[in-house]
């Protein structure tokens, strides 16, 4: 994984798989890496490969992470079969959904 | 401590594995290839790699103390109809909704049982004596059609 400051927004990618596994570990990495002046995060989501409801749940907490913010949770270029579980879960209609 | 795996003849895999979440992935991904190896449409084949994830994730999640010594058991057959999956838990079980709700949208969890459900043509639970067996099936496309979203709507 890694992240990069892009002024409000802290940008985050090479997300191989959320899962069970890794979720709680992903979610509080992200929130170590946001500083004061984040107030967006956006997760590249094109190398993940596989995202399970435990994932999910990773990034519904980031999304209100970013909500106490007044800020965004984006997610970029995600994989069909990721774009499909958001959708079936309806988390596409709170989440960003979006193809760069 | 890890996993085991015996393919019982072509169409059909036993696995065992440990009582551990990072052991869930692997498995999903051995099952994975061996619903390729068996003709299975990918998008089948992602269903069921999602479904039995969530299955495991539960097997593992929710097992007490004293069930933790003991391996979950993931069995697949595929045959031309349907691939079944069953996966064997040691937890204390639970009684299997007919029909699964999606919990609020900031909801941080419950919707595990959802994508199983939602993925898959049925899923039944059967609790025994101190294991429960889960049955999942995944109904093959007819021969020639193979729709290339063959996704469940939801409302």
């Amino acid at each position: 994984m890694k992240s990069e400051d892009q002024g409000d927004t802290l940008r985050v990618g090479a997300v191989k798989e959320l899962g069970a596994a890794n979720a709680n570990a992903f979610r509080d990495w992200v929130r170590q890496n946001l500083a004061e002046h984040h107030k967006n995060i956006d997760i590249d989501l094109e190398q993940t490969r596989f995202v399970d409801s435990c994932g999910l749940g990773a990034l519904v907490a980031l999304h209100k992470t970013v909500c106490a913010r007044n800020g965004k949770l984006r997610l970029l270029n995600a994989q069909p079969a990721v774009r499909q579980i958001l959708d079936l879960t309806r988390l596409n209609r709170i989440l960003d959904v979006v193809q760069t | 401590m890890g996993s085991g795996l015996a393919i019982l003849n072509r169409n059909a895999l036993r696995l065992e594995l440990t009582c551990e979440l990072t052991q869930v992935r692997p498995t999903a991904q051995a099952v994975r290839r061996f619903l390729a190896d068996n003709g299975c449409e990918e998008s089948e084949a992602i269903d069921c790699e999602l479904a039995l994830v969530e299955a495991c994730n539960n097997a593992v999640e929710h097992c007490e103390e004293s069930g933790r010594s003991q391996p979950v058991f993931v069995e697949i057959l595929c045959d031309a109809q349907c691939t079944e999956m069953r996966v064997t838990d040691h937890t204390p079980g639970f009684d299997w909704p007919d029909r699964v709700s999606l919990p609020s949208p900031d909801s941080e969890s419950g919707r595990g049982l959802f994508l199983i459900q939602s993925v898959m043509d049925y899923a039944g639970y059967f609790r025994g004596r101190g294991e429960n067996i889960l049955v999942v099936r995944k109904n093959k496309a007819p021969w020639g059609i193979h729709p290339i979203s063959p996704r469940r709507s939801t409302p």
